[in-house]
Order: structure tokens, then C-alpha cells, then sequence
């Protein structure tokens, strides 16, 4: 990414809810950025998936409350607000996103480059048909 | 000698006459009981209920406490008349008894609200020893319970049936739960407890019949509905038994009428306990009825003075993990009444106290009761909390657990239900040798009543004794405060199959990464695999079956029993390192194969082309057992060893266990494969075997200790599984089995394992079967997922390039 051009967020759709288990988090890569995002069960948390110590894959760590611990040496981070919490010595933050779910599917909030240009896959064109979002999406991006 | 005759065998009775056997002059005593049981803590029926306690342990009075202390007790034997004017009583047997003294104790009977079907059959009451044995006969699994009333009895009775595995409906009339004790929020928390045990909770709901044909089929209401049900418990409250208090003439409102000395209308004739009204209330509740015990005991030998001035309302629940409690008045209906609310929803904690003219006045805990006993003390005491307003809900913590005790006065109650002070407890202890929580149970009857003390009162004996040892308690984590040891208990007693239930019923229902898996394996363990396995509970390394690197990615590493392999299953090891472009082929120490830098979505993949089982050498589980050459090359070997190792380690394979587990087996003491310092080790002899458990050779280097020496082969495995099984079931999660040993000590272990009773070790073997019947390879999840996203990073529906 070119630091030069215009940064934007951009809602960008990730997967139905139900690709995230119950208390578990998942890795999802996109626009050069590898998310965790976790199921909370009342609500979806995303930060970006590595540990500021070691970059161990957060998506991978145990979940507690509304904190992941990181599986490599379990440094404890807040999902809402990307701080490390058990390491008081050197206080430390990571990226966060956004999240919206709509229609059962799961939104992160990502900056992109103003001009990136956005393409759908397959997958989306033929749930196009279906969902009244995923239309006005389309649209839009016609 | 005068005679004194007492009609109740209950807890009010019963507490009376011990304290009259206190005071002079000695009554010649009769004691008349309906049930045919000995004096037991009624309260506690609910423990029993749900097969916390046996009906042994709440006899409060044994037989043989009657006959030391010279009392005649009549057990079945109901009293149908009393003549005030003659003196004297009849019972159902016809016997005639005069008496100079009459004490009346009959407490009081269920509650029947108005419906049809009552008397079907399926429809009990929940009030004595034979109704709760009469419910544990009914109940069980599958068994459809519903359960009529919402208050303290009701709820406990639900949750009793539920643990015995009955499918359980409260039905209250009202819009919450023990509303007489709960404002709508506290009931609300008290309600989501409920539903999270398990019990389900209709509010509003008046029944208006039993349905069935002749038996219970189900209930209808009043709004038209109605549910199924194979068992109703109708526990809609009590009414004082007053019958015959008031065919005998005596002044009788809603209760048996006394005034404050415990005296009716008869000047010989007395009462105590639930069936007496004084100042137009009527407790059901065991701390006031132990106190009108002390004043009748007072007034009816002569040393009348004391007077019965009412006490506090104040109640407790006793469900495990669902802790609520309540006293007074906490309505902010009169005026000048400031409310101080503390709540969390979600540790699921509300607090509640109210205040008037700076004093307390009424407190409701729900979901941590742990300060009950101190605002007990401010509602007693009518202490001006004025310089306490900052400190109210939350105490200034006490940093040495014995400066709180001893801060105390003499005169502090420490047992409310008995009415025990400090000062008589530390009486007991330096004039009656009491130096254990049983003796001065038995000394003081300090904490017999509904035991919330026993807390305070292990503070006191440890403060004071100093040879008492408090029982040596690891708390799991700062998410439950429990010993793993405690927690093995409610998971079996209270039948919970999942770690998000107990963290949500026991603990602040978070969880950590120290719970976490430490409750996964006793899940797996308690209930021998058959329970509700949560993946999010796990490790990373569990929830993928294999060991994550440095660089998040995985180590895998294929089960190669004994250490035994062939040249086709290198062949098919080597295939996939190179086809996967494995970064590391790695032989390890314990006679394996492991290939390092998989990526995750690999996995599945190379499990498919290695056609290995699992190593689980990711997990606490078992790894594998070493061998040596054994007989069949090896000049010195006497037994062996690699046929003893493979079998053994096929016989454990795929068990979790509570650290890792790792094993050996040498054909000769020349310990070729250093059985010495495994886990378990067998070690051949010249015809025998020398089983040794709890070496290692890591972090800490140990000698294993010797289990047995047996002669046959099969012996050996049978000893070495016996070992493994106690160990799954008795260690701490992460302890490895050298800890283990040390901390139980190596006489203990072999007295519970291959010196136990034949049933002891029958039970070890059978569960071990149990759990390794339901065990699986967890590499065929490679091919049958848990979650579809198991093994993949999720790919974005809409694909954003820059």
C-alpha cells in the first residue's frame, strides 16, 4: 500500500455469521490485512491478528470474556479496545475494526485505498439474487 | 419429678429441650414425633434432595442422645387430643400421658393451594424425610417434574428433582421468584441462575388442576394453557399446625398465640418453633425458632426474664452456586429510605440494601452472599452506618484472614441459626479440648444449622488452635474459587456436562485460558468422554490436533507405537514431507517422527496421506511409550518389552489425561529405553516386572517410585493401567504425574490402586473402559470437521484488492 495515497474505510462483507464458532475467532486476510475475528455469542470483535510481543495468531487464542490470550505466551488483549492488558510494564496497543452483521452476514470496517476498486466473487454474485443488501451493494458498485 | 411432655420431634422442639436440659430443675421428658425418624435438619432436606448429603448426615439428635440424656421418645406416634383441664395427651395409639408441662412443637403442614387433582397420583408435598424419599424414588431421568412455587422450598425441591435428572418446570403464581425475599431485579437475576442450571421457570401462571387420569399427566392454568408433566411438587408454602392447639381451647389466630416469654393462653401449656404467631408473625425460618427455643427453655424452668422480642427476616438459598440471600425490609415505600444497588449482569451479581435514618433496614445478595453475615449484624445491631456510606457494598479487603475473627467481640453471633458466639466458641476450645470443625459441631452445634458459618468458624479454630489444619485448598483460578478437587464434586453431584455451565453456574462465567482447558479435561474425565465437548474451551493445539511453532504454524507428529515403524510408512512420511515442502523432519526423544512448519490448512491433508493415527504430541494426553529391542534381538533381554509397550500404549492411545503422559518399557534393568524416569515405566526382570510410576527426566529430573513387581505381562498392564486411570481421575490439570505422586505419596497410591479393594479397582477399570470405548483418533477429524472452518482461514465473501 502506497502510504501516499488517500486512506478510506470501506465496509467490506466477511462470511456468514455461522463461519465463526461460538467463542472462537478465525483468521480472515484482506486488502493486506490479516483480521482475527472472534464470536462473542452477542457480538462479533475484530483486531488485527498479531500479538504486538511475539505476532503470535490471535485467532487462535483462547477466549475470555470479552479478552483473547494469545497461544504463544499468553499475553491477554482487549478485543474492543486492542490494549494489552497484562503486560502493565509496557503498555501496548493493536489495530481494531469494526463490525456490523446484516442478513446473517458478517461486516468489517477496513481502510482501503480511495481508488482500490472493489470485485465480487462468484460466491457473492450468486447471493446477489437473494439478499436485498447484497443488490444495493452491487449497485452501488455498478 | 415433674413431667414435661413435648409434641414435635422437629428441629424447634428438639432445640428447646436441649436448652432446657441446660437449666435447673430436670423435667422428666416425653417426646412425641409423628415421623418415625430421629430428630434430622429439616433444612437440609433439599441437600439430600439433590444427593449432596445422605439422610445420615442431617440427624441432628441420634438415638443415643435421647437415652443419655434420659428422654422417652415415642416415634409414630401421632397425638390427637389434649386435655387442658385433665393435663394430659392421647395418642393415635390410644395411649393416655399426663403431663405438668406441655410443650407444643408441631411446626406446620404444606401448604395446599385450591385445584383440582391434588390427590392424583404423582403429586407430592416436600416437607419431611419420607417425602424426599419418596421424591428420590420417583425421579429420574427423563421424568417430566413440575414443581408448584417459586419461593425457597419450591426452588430448592426443582433443583433437587433437576440433579436427579428430571426434566424440571417452576410454575409461580407471581411476576418473581421468592418475591417475599426478592424485588423484581433481584428475582430476575435469580431466574436467569435458575434457567442457566437448567430449570425452566413459568411466572404468572395460576394452576388451576392437576390433569390425569388418576395419575399425573399434567397441569392446567388459568389463562387456558397447560403443560405436561409425570410428577407435581406442590410446595406453595406452609401454615402452622394448629389443630389441636385449638381443639384444646387454646388462644389461636393464624398461629398458636404467645406472648413474649413463649407462653399461651394456658399457664402450663407452651409453644415453640412454626406453629406459634407472636406479634401477629409466624416464622418459618430456623435462626428465630432456635431463639424462641432459648426463652421457653428460660421461662418454663423458672427462670422466666428473657423475653422474645421478634427477630429479622432472613433467608438463604440453598442451591450450589446459586447464592441468594435476604433480610429485612427492603422497600423504599417509607419515607426517608435511600436504596444502595450494586449489579453486574455479567458475573450475574445484584446487591441491594436499604437504609433508613442512616441504619439498615433490609439487604438482598443475589449471586455473591459472601457480606450476609455482616449486614446481618448491622440489621440487628440498628448500627448508624453513616461513617460506613463509602464502604457499604464493598469492604475494605481484610489483608490476614484471622484479623477479621479477631477483630471480632465475645459477643458476636457467629452462628445465627444456633445463636453460637465467638465467646462460646472460644470457650469450647480452650475448656473442652475442641480442636476440630466435627467436635465443635458436636460441642456447640456452631454451624449444624444452615452451615453459611462454617467459614468463620474454620477462622476461629485455625486463629485459636494451633494445631488445627485447615484443609489444603489450590484454587483452579481467579474465575472460580474452587479446588479443582471441589469442582470434580459439583460437576458429578450437580451432573453438569459443559465448561461454559459451570463457569456460568460456579464462576464469574468468563473463563480464562487457565479454566479453560482445566475444565475441558474434567469434563472429559468426570464424565468418561461422554459429555459436551466445547472446542472454544481448548487449546489451540487441541482444537486442530496439532502443536503450534513459534511462527503460528503446527508440528505434526504420527503415533508410531512402541517406537516400532516399517520401511512403508517412512516411505509415505517422507512422501508428504516433500509434497507439503515441510520445512523440518525431526526425529524426538521419544522415538517418533515429527515434521515442523505445517500450516494449518495443510493438516487435514497430511493426516489423509500419512494414514497414521494421531501422536497427540500436542496435547495432555498420552504420548507414547518407549521401548527397547526387548527379547527378539537384544542378547540381554529378559522380557519383552517392545510387544509390552506397544500393547500398552494401544491400550491408552487417545486418552486425555491431566498433563502429558509419557511412557516406557525395558527388557532389562540395563533401561536401554530410561523407564526409570517416565510416567510409567515397566521394567523387566528375570520373570518378573517392576511397574514405577511419577519418574521423570525434564524440568525436573526424578526416580519413579515402585508401583508392584508382578510376574506376568498382562499383570503389569493391568497395574500400570490401574495407575493411569487414578491418575486421570485424582490430579490436578497440568500436574504431572511426578508432582502427583510426591503430593499423595506413593503408599497411598498403591493402597488405591493395586492394593484396593477388588470394587475400587473394578470401578478404575470400568471407567478407563468407559472412556476409552468414546475415545477416537483425533485425526479423523481431518476428514469429518467439527466446524466446517475448523482447519481454514476464512476467505472474505467480497475480495478487496489494493
Amino acid at each position: 500500500m502506497n502510504q501516499s495515497e488517500p486512506l478510506t474505510n470501506r465496509w467490506v462483507r466477511i462470511a456468514g455469521t455461522d463461519a465463526i464458532p461460538l467463542r472462537e475467532g478465525r483468521a480472515v486476510q484482506i486488502a493486506g490485512h490479516e483480521i482475527a475475528v472472534f464470536n462473542l455469542g452477542d457480538r462479533f470483535l475484530a483486531v488485527e491478528n498479531k500479538c504486538p510481543h511475539r505476532g503470535g495468531p490471535l485467532a487462535d487464542g483462547i477466549i475470555s470474556g470479552s479478552n483473547v490470550v494469545c497461544p504463544l505466551h499468553a499475553w491477554k488483549i482487549d478485543l474492543a479496545s486492542g490494549e494489552v492488558l497484562n503486560q502493565a510494564a509496557t503498555p501496548q496497543c493493536i489495530k481494531t475494526f469494526a463490525t456490523r452483521v446484516e442478513d446473517g452476514v458478517l461486516l468489517l470496517e477496513i481502510p482501503v485505498v480511495a481508488t482500490a476498486t472493489t470485485h465480487l466473487s462468484p460466491d457473492c454474485l450468486v447471493s446477489i439474487s437473494h439478499g436485498s443488501y447484497l443488490t444495493r451493494t452491487a449497485s452501488r458498485e455498478v | 419429678m415433674n413431667r414435661l411432655v413435648v409434641i414435635g420431634n422437629g428441629m424447634a422442639g428438639v432445640a428447646c429441650v436441649e436448652q432446657i436440659l441446660k437449666h435447673a430443675p430436670k423435667f422428666d421428658i416425653i417426646v412425641f414425633g409423628e415421623e418415625t425418624h430421629v430428630n434430622y435438619n429439616r433444612i437440609l432436606l433439599s441437600s439430600v434432595l439433590a444427593g449432596e448429603k445422605s439422610s445420615d448426615d442431617i440427624v441432628l439428635n441420634s438415638l443415643d442422645w435421647y437415652e443419655k440424656n434420659q428422654i422417652q421418645l415415642r416415634l409414630g406416634v401421632r397425638i390427637t387430643e389434649i386435655d387442658p383441664v385433665a393435663k394430659s395427651v392421647t395418642g393415635d395409639d390410644g395411649s393416655v400421658t399426663a403431663f405438668d408441662k406441655l410443650l407444643i412443637a408441631t411446626g406446620s403442614n404444606p401448604l395446599i393451594p385450591p385445584m383440582e387433582g391434588t390427590k392424583k397420583e404423582g403429586v407430592y408435598v416436600f416437607r419431611n424425610l419420607d417425602d424426599t424419599r419418596a421424591l428420590l424414588e420417583r425421579a429420574g431421568k427423563g421424568v417430566k417434574a413440575v414443581v408448584i412455587g417459586g419461593g425457597l422450598l419450591g426452588l430448592e425441591a426443582a433443583r433437587g428433582l433437576q440433579v436427579q435428572g428430571s426434566d424440571v418446570t417452576v410454575v409461580h403464581l407471581m411476576d418473581t421468584l421468592m418475591e417475599r425475599q426478592l424485588d423484581l431485579t433481584g428475582g430476575g437475576y435469580l431466574k436467569s441462575k435458575m434457567e442457566c442450571l437448567g430449570v425452566k421457570v413459568l411466572l404468572e401462571r395460576s394452576t388451576t388442576a392437576i390433569l390425569g387420569n388418576g395419575k399425573v399427566s399434567g397441569l392446567a392454568f388459568k389463562d387456558g394453557t397447560s403443560i405436561a408433566a409425570d410428577l407435581v411438587v406442590i410446595a406453595a408454602g406452609i401454615r402452622p399446625n394448629v389443630e389441636l392447639a385449638r381443639k384444646a381451647g387454646l388462644q389461636v389466630n393464624r398461629g398458636i398465640v404467645v406472648n413474649d416469654f413463649m407462653e399461651t393462653s394456658h399457664p402450663d401449656i407452651f409453644a415453640v418453633g412454626e406453629c406459634v404467631e407472636h406479634n401477629g408473625t409466624c416464622y418459618g425460618l430456623v435462626a428465630p425458632l432456635l431463639e424462641q427455643g432459648k426463652i421457653l427453655a428460660a421461662t418454663i424452668t423458672g427462670n422466666k426474664g428473657p423475653r422474645f422480642e421478634g427477630s429479622v427476616p432472613a433467608a438463604k438459598l440453598k442451591i450450589m452456586g446459586v447464592d441468594v440471600f435476604s433480610a429485612g425490609d427492603f422497600s423504599d415505600k417509607a419515607p426517608g429510605t435511600d436504596l444502595v444497588r450494586y449489579e453486574d449482569p455479567a458475573l450475574g451479581v445484584y446487591k441491594k440494601l436499604a437504609l433508613r435514618d442512616g441504619k439498615l433496614c433490609g439487604a438482598i445478595l443475589v449471586g455473591d452472599t459472601a457480606d450476609s453475615h455482616r449486614y446481618m449484624d448491622w440489621l440487628r445491631s440498628r448500627e448508624d452506618l453513616t461513617p460506613h456510606r463509602r464502604q457499604l457494598l464493598f469492604p475494605a479487603p481484610s489483608g490476614d484472614a484471622g484479623l477479621d475473627v479477631a477483630s471480632m467481640p465475645d459477643t458476636k453471633v457467629i452462628c445465627g441459626c444456633i445463636g453460637v458466639t465467638k465467646g462460646t466458641i472460644i470457650d469450647a476450645i480452650h475448656s473442652k479440648g475442641v480442636n476440630t470443625l466435627a467436635q465443635l459441631k458436636e460441642c456447640t452445634r456452631a454451624s449444624t444449622g444452615c452451615g453459611s458459618c462454617t467459614e468463620h468458624c474454620q477462622q476461629l479454630l485455625k486463629a485459636v488452635v494451633p494445631e488445627f489444619q485447615e484443609e489444603a485448598e489450590r484454587i483452579l483460578c481467579k474465575c472460580l474459587s474452587y479446588s479443582e478437587e471441589k469442582l470434580r464434586d459439583i460437576v458429578r453431584g450437580q451432573r453438569i456436562f459443559s465448561v461454559q455451565q459451570v463457569l456460568d453456574i460456579y464462576g464469574n462465567s468468563l473463563g480464562c485460558e487457565i479454566c479453560k482447558p482445566a475444565l475441558s479435561y474434567m469434563m472429559d474425565v468426570v464424565w468418561c468422554g461422554d459429555h459436551d465437548e466445547d472446542r472454544s474451551a481448548r487449546y489451540i493445539n487441541d482444537r486442530v490436533h496439532a502443536n503450534i511453532q513459534k511462527d503460528g504454524t503446527f508440528s505434526v507428529v504420527p503415533r508410531m507405537r512402541g517406537g516400532v515403524t516399517s520401511a512403508k510408512e517412512l516411505r509415505r512420511i517422507a512422501d508428504v514431507a516433500e509434497k507439503y515442502k515441510v520445512p523440518m523432519v525431526k526425529v524426538t526423544g521419544s522415538q517418533r517422527i515429527d515434521l515442523l512448519g505445517v500450516k494449518k490448512s495443510d493438516l487435514p491433508k497430511i493426516w489423509a496421506d500419512l494414514g497414521m493415527p494421531s501422536g497427540q504430541a500436542y496435547t495432555k494426553g498420552v504420548r507414547m511409550v518407549k521401548t527397547c529391542v526387548g527379547t527378539d534381538f537384544c542378547r540381554f533381554g529378559v522380557q519383552d518389552s517392545t510387544k509390552a509397550g506397544i500393547e500398552l500404549e494401544r491400550r491408552l492411545e487417545h486418552l486425555y489425561t491431566p498433563a502429558k503422559v509419557k511412557m516406557g518399557a525395558v527388557g532389562c534393568p540395563r533401561n536401554c529405553a530410561e523407564a526409570t524416569v517416565k510416567d510409567i515405566g515397566l521394567v523387566g526382570q528375570e520373570g518378573a516386572w517392576q511397574v514405577v510410576v511419577g519418574g521423570a527426566a525434564g524440568k525436573k529430573v526424578r526416580k519413579a517410585d515402585l508401583l508392584i513387581t508382578v510376574e506376568s505381562t498382562e499383570e503389569a498392564l493391568q497395574a500400570a493401567t490401574l495407575f493411569f486411570q487414578y491418575y486421570r481421575e485424582n490430579a490436578n490439570f497440568l500436574e504431572r504425574t511426578y508432582d502427583f505422586v510426591e503430593r499423595i505419596g506413593i503408599e497411598k497410591v498403591r493402597r488405591e490402586t493395586v492394593y484396593a479393594p477388588l470394587a475400587v479397582q473394578q470401578g478404575l477399570r470400568e471407567r478407563l473402559r468407559k472412556s476409552k470405548r468414546l475415545a477416537r483418533d483425533a485425526w479423523l477429524e481431518g476428514d469429518e470437521p467439527r466446524h466446517p472452518t475448523q482447519f481454514v482461514q476464512i476467505e472474505s465473501i467480497e475480495k478487496v484488492f489494493q
